[in-house]
């Protein structure tokens, strides 16, 4: 305990970006797990007698067109959107590992081809492969998680590929092929460890990506099943009431958002400056 | 890779479950009326004769009619689609201006409170969904401080433009109508500001990155070593070779716009590109599918191939 | 007068935990019209130098001490009067200096942005300046330089324009940083005589900082010799280098490659990165002389009779100064035993790098035949594109031929793929050009060295017991096998690599410059390492050099490529005392050794201003001063002139009828 006090005070002092970001992730998964014990209200409950009421004593931040309580279904949004873009980013980095790795350590045709089909892939801009990859899927949050992490993995696939190619012409690689290592052993024992230095930089602000694109999938009506809390729906939902003055239930879950997008975004730079350090 | 492309299109849109014909016509249809509008929309034939079909009729610039309203597609997408390219050049052209100044600042400042704030404001940007920082606008702007018209089309009521390229801004400049141009200017403020807003923030950071890799190279240096300094050295060794990457980059912020554009036009209600496109989505109208796919595609490449051009104007290593 | 006069340097760089002494009290004075040499290994804070004389350094840097440029303090001056005093009071022309201009700018431009920041002057007089300029420093195509772009010029352009724009305001004070790296003899020559020449006619005090002792020698007046930021010992150039009296400078030119055999090494140390002012002198670890003066406190440089400067408690006498280290034997000519079965084989054998969509691609082996035998030392000589580096590739099976046959008696051939393994040729190992990137970063390092162990599955304690003694051997500290390759000095990490290539016993070990990438004194210590360990055991050897003097010093039997041809094989003796074709001939000729006492006369090849397509004939054909017609369609054979010596020129060659009569014409001159 002691030794995790004396980390966050030194990372506090000299990566203050990554100490923040650090705890408003943490601070995000907290509330997030315990949200029941801090809601009064469930997230899809009903109260008939205040619909899009005004922030006030009985609900905290207000309730929606449906009656349902702005501030809980806030919170309990934290469940869907962490748990969607933390797995489908785990997903995109392992298809992309993978892919990177067979690409750059083979070469040759294989890699030519794969990389064709990455060609294909990015040729759409990613929003509108989402939005048509959703469209092909249906709702639903497995779903929801595979688009994202498709949509995602070719730009890992490049970054490891590029990283895998430039380790191959480092002599060590030739080395353990002249000692009689046997490939898959040398992807990963060698390569492997060696190549994942600039994912592990960009995860987090992928992570971040991965948060907005759910949000303006759920936003438009083609993300998260309609009762279900989720921030980008909520403000979808919302946003006809702007211009009649009610705020609440698009300015809340919004700000939600933008401050769990801003955690993964100063996390990523705070990466990218300790690796500028070096 | 154009190849690679239309077939790409052809089968996505065929793999979507769902049938057109089905929700046109609603749930209480007949099976008799069903099976009329599937043999007029050519949608009983096999396959790979309506492969042939779509193939041919490319050809001919057939794209097809929307299985909704039955016009061509092609003319459906004239109507709206100068409007969101509208949108999206303005709000491109000013993002990078503001991207280079503010980008080259904050390099030229590093580690000072200019440079710091200039971080921290694109670390924010980089994290806003563009379609609540548009209903934040609005309450702002229009809730709060009422200058601007509601968020609802391109022109207020009322007022006409003659239709020239389809862009009113551009087409009230070609007609000297100045009450168009306030007009769609005004209308144009909101989402213009959003965009730009959300877009800078790459920008800056990639300028930056790139100014302060340039003043840290050996030919800045070297210039430096030289006596050079001042404006002249900013203007002739730093500016070129910062911007170098610029054009790449704009292409790929082009083309997500092009894609995430239907988030903006939904909030500010703009009757552009994206939303027919989404639309054509969830009812399952191929043709107008087809016809958005290979537009965005096309486009997509277009814009990269300009900034292949740019690149090797701007980079004298570079030949095509 | 002194132009530059440097009063007790120290400058302390680095961020707050990892501060480095770079400069400790350097004291230097240069006159007018003097050519003042200084001389260090990497580390040892030259550049530092040059960056505080021109006020480069980063702003964090803590300096102390005064810079006197023509009466005034350079380190006193403000912003706006140091732009004013760059370029026009000293000017440097930095190293790099192809990526050292402006890649958006035209040569042109750029030499005009130069001449017209100070004054103002016309467009037109600009550039007529700038092509006079350039004319100055030997480029006779002034229109078309000036127009041109940096990446459209060779590196011996790049260079003299970078002496342009360092010279084209008549500075006082010229620094130039390594100007000759990467160049060819003949181009480090005319460069070195361009920077004399300024010195002279502008009475200009002239800085060169250099790596190279031997290159800078023929024209400086006076060497400073500089480690771990302070100046050892400075003196006239001849008598520094026929007198060294500092411990370092002696080491300094034992080190130096020379043509008459490979110097006995016993040091292993490198030079320190002080983090703080040292208060004692910096060599003492490595110096064989050092005193308990010597550990108490720092000496001061003492200026002794004449031009002769000294910083040392205990120096070397005259006798000591004078003294030769001993050499290893040179091979005799008789060991080279070439009738026994060919360990490999090589006929035939081409090797085309693709090009991309549509370029015909790079053929970097020619139709070439090879054999290694058992035992012997191989060299491989040739200089960068002669595709020495990928005959070493394929003799160790890395790569495939494209065409051609490999066979050998007794290594098994399996050059097949598959998706598990890919088998090389047995007991084939390799020893890399860059030491640290050869090595695994992530991995510690005996955990590199034991890697070739792993495919025979031998116990725990056999493999720590080949492990202590293969370091031993290589002369690798045990403290050192824990840690990462980057903690590592590029001497220990190629220690490293030697030990990771020996400890299989492989058949044939292929040394890939193994140290081109190395300091000079770093060098002679791997040299030794490796003739030592070649010595000692049964391993065939491959070394693969740009560098006659060590290949001479290391090998039995070299071949000479050129453009993916052997133009020239034999004994080291046959070749390298007699040798035969005119490129060799002008390889030897340009060897710069410090006591030049082999200095021959033979022609120099014209320069290679483009890369001339191959041809069916003589691939020198352009080039040679010797050439005649037939030489451009006569394909060159490799045919015995003398016993096992093979010379491909079918001119000098009497093996060949168009040979014959040349030798008889030339006796008879």
């Amino acid at each position: 305990m002691h030794k995790l006090y004396q980390v966050a005070k030194r990372t506090f002092h000299e990566e203050k970006l990554v100490f923040f970001g650090v705890s408003i992730l943490t601070f995000y998964f907290l509330v997030g797990l315990l949200a029941p014990l801090l809601t009064h209200f469930g997230p899809t409950e009903i109260d008939f007698e205040h619909f899009l009421s005004a922030p006030d004593s009985s609900h905290l931040l207000g309730t929606d067109g449906n009656g349902m309580d702005i501030l809980s279904r806030t919170i309990y949004a934290i469940r869907v959107d962490l748990l969607v873009s933390v797995v489908s980013v785990s997903i995109a980095v392992a298809i992309g590992i993978i892919i990177g790795c067979i690409s750059g350590y083979f070469g040759g045709t294989i890699d030519t081809a794969l990389m064709r089909l990455l060609d294909i892939f990015q040729s759409f801009p990613t929003f509108i492969l989402a939005l048509s990859i959703a469209a092909i899927l249906g709702p639903g949050i497995l779903n929801l998680i595979i688009v994202i992490a498709i949509v995602n993995a070719p730009a890992y696939a490049r970054l490891v590929r590029s990283e895998v190619k430039s380790i191959v012409i480092q002599g060590y690689v030739d080395s353990a092929r002249l000692s009689g290592i046997k490939h898959v052993k040398i992807l990963i024992a060698h390569i492997l460890p060696n190549s994942l230095l600039p994912v592990r930089i960009i995860a987090p602000l992928n992570c971040g990506w991965a948060i907005l694109t759910l949000a303006g999938l759920s936003f438009l009506g083609l993300g998260v099943p309609i009762p279900e809390a989720e921030w980008g729906s909520m403000i979808g939902a919302g946003s006809n009431d702007v211009v009649s003055g009610v705020w609440w239930t698009s300015v809340v879950p919004g700000v939600a958002l933008v401050a769990c997008i801003f955690g993964f975004t100063i996390l990523g730079e705070g990466f990218q400056e300790r690796q500028r350090k070096k | 890779m154009l190849v690679g492309v239309v077939t790409f299109t052809f089968l996505l849109v065929r793999i979507l479950p769902g049938d057109p014909v089905g929700t046109l016509l609603g749930p209480n249809s007949s099976a008799q009326d069903r099976i009329d509008l599937t043999a007029r929309l050519g949608l009983d034939r096999p396959i790979y004769v309506q492969f042939l079909n779509f193939v041919v009729d490319l050809f001919h610039g057939d794209f097809g009619k929307s299985i909704q309203t039955g016009r061509p597609v092609v003319e459906e997408l004239g109507a709206i689609f100068p409007a969101t390219l509208e949108l999206i050049i303005i709000s491109l052209f000013l993002a990078l201006i503001v991207g280079v100044m503010l980008g080259l600042t904050s390099a030229l400042r590093e580690k000072k409170l200019s440079d710091r704030l200039i971080r921290l404001t694109t670390l924010v940007g980089n994290s806003m969904p563009e379609f609540w920082m548009g209903l934040i606008l609005i309450l702002i702007f229009y809730g709060w401080l009422g200058i601007v018209p509601a968020p609802s089309g391109r022109l207020d009521t009322g007022i006409t433009v003659t239709n020239i390229t389809g862009m009113e801004f551009v087409d009230s400049i070609l007609t000297f109508n100045k009450t168009a141009f306030i007009s769609s200017g005004r209308h144009l403020f909101l989402p213009a500001l959003t965009i730009v807003f959300v877009i800078s923030a790459p920008i800056i950071r990639s300028i930056r990155a790139s100014a302060l890799e340039v003043i840290a190279s050996d030919s800045y240096i070297a210039a430096k070593a030289h006596g050079l300094g001042g404006l002249a050295l900013i203007r002739k060794y730093l500016i070129r070779n910062s911007l170098i990457s610029l054009p790449t980059l704009s292409a790929i912020i082009f083309g997500f716009m092009l894609g995430s554009i239907v988030l903006v036009e939904t909030v500010f209600a703009w009757q552009g590109f994206g939303q027919w496109a989404l639309k054509g989505l969830s009812l399952r109208d191929y043709p107008v599918i087809q016809l958005t796919v290979m537009t965005v595609a096309f486009f997509y490449i277009i814009a990269f191939f300009i900034a292949d051009v740019v690149h090797s104007i701007l980079d004298p290593r570079i030949n095509i | 007068m002194n132009i530059l006069d440097i009063q007790d340097l120290r400058v302390r760089v680095g961020p707050a935990e990892k501060q480095v002494s770079a400069i400790n009290g350097v004291t230097l004075k240069i006159a007018a019209g003097e050519v003042h040499a200084l001389v260090g290994e990497t580390g040892a804070g030259k550049s530092m130098l040059a960056k505080s004389i021109m006020r480069l350094l980063p702003e964090s840097a803590l300096v102390s001490g005064k810079i006197f440029v023509n009466g005034i303090d350079c380190l006193e001056l403000n912003t706006k009067e140091v732009t004013n005093y760059r370029g026009s009071v000293a000017s440097i022309a930095l190293q790099n200096p192809r990526s050292s201009l402006s890649a958006t700018r035209t040569i042109g431009d750029q030499l005009v942005d130069r001449i017209s920041n100070r004054t103002k002057v016309s467009k037109t007089t600009a550039r007529l300046a700038a092509k006079n300029l350039l004319e100055s420093v030997g480029i006779s195509d002034t229109r078309r330089t000036m127009e041109a772009f940096p990446h459209q010029m060779s590196g011996g352009m790049c260079q003299r324009i970078m002496i342009a724009l360092a010279i084209s305001s008549k500075p006082s004070l010229l620094i130039a940083d390594e100007p000759t790296n990467s160049l060819d003899a003949t181009l480090t020559e005319n460069i070195l005589q361009l920077i004399s020449d300024y010195s002279k006619k502008e009475d200009a005090a002239v800085l060169i900082i250099s790596h190279d002792i031997a290159s800078v020698a023929a024209i400086s007046d006076k060497i400073s010799v500089l480690y771990a930021g302070s100046i050892v010992e400075q003196n006239a150039t001849t008598d520094l280098l026929g007198d060294p009296r500092h411990p370092y400078t002696k080491m300094l030119l034992d080190s130096v490659p020379k043509m008459n055999g490979l110097a006995v090494f016993s040091d292993l140390g490198s030079m320190p990165i002080l983090s703080d002012y040292p208060t004692n002198c910096a060599f003492t670890s490595r110096c064989n002389r050092a005193t308990d003066a010597c550990h108490e406190s720092k000496p001061a440089l003492i200026g002794l009779f004449k031009l002769h400067s000294l910083a040392c408690f205990n120096p070397l006498d005259k006798e000591n100064a004078k003294k030769q280290l001993p050499t290893f034997t040179v091979t005799p000519f008789s060991k080279v035993s070439t009738d026994k079965n060919p360990l490999l084989s090589l006929k035939s054998l081409t090797f085309i790098y693709k090009g991309r969509f549509g370029s015909k691609g790079f053929k970097a082996l020619d139709n070439l035949n090879l054999e290694v035998y058992e035992g012997e030392n191989l060299g491989i000589v040739g200089e960068s594109g002669s595709g020495k580096s990928t005959l070493g590739r394929i003799l160790s099976g890395l790569e495939k031929a494209s065409s051609g046959q490999v066979s050998g008696v007794v290594v098994k051939l399996k050059l097949f793929r598959n998706i598990f393994h890919e088998p090389v040729r047995d007991d084939v190992q390799m020893v890399f050009q860059d030491p640290i990137m050869t090595l695994d970063p992530k991995m510690e390092v005996w955990r590199s060295i034991i890697e070739p162990l792993l495919r025979q599955n031998l116990p725990k304690s056999s493999i720590e017991e080949r492990l202590s003694k293969i370091i031993a051997e290589v002369r690798v500290d045990a403290s050192l096998l824990a840690r990462r390759p980057r903690t590592l000095s590029g001497g220990q990490a190629q220690r490293v690599g030697i030990g990771r290539a020996v400890i299989s016993n492989p058949m044939i070990i292929v040394f890939d410059e193994p140290t081109s990438q190395l300091d000079v004194t770093t060098q002679a210590q791997i040299l030794n390492v490796i003739r030592e360990n070649s010595n000692s055991k049964t391993f065939t050897s491959v070394y693969i050099s740009h560098d006659l003097a060590t290949v001479k010093s290391i090998c039995d039997r070299v071949i000479v490529m050129y453009r993916g041809k052997i133009v020239e094989s034999g004994s080291v003796d046959q070749v390298f005392n007699n040798p035969v074709h005119p490129y060799t001939r002008a390889m030897l000729a340009s060897v710069r050794t410090l006591d030049n006492s082999e200095a021959r006369e033979w022609e120099a090849l014209l320069p290679e201003d483009q890369f001339l397509p191959l041809q069916r004939g003589c691939i020198l054909f352009g080039r040679c001063p010797d050439s005649v017609s037939a030489c451009q369609n006569t394909t060159q054979v490799l045919l015995p002139f003398d016993e096992s010596h093979l010379v491909a020129c079918s001119k000098s060659n009497p093996g060949s009828p168009v040979g014959k009569s040349s030798i008889s014409e030339r006796e008879s001159e």
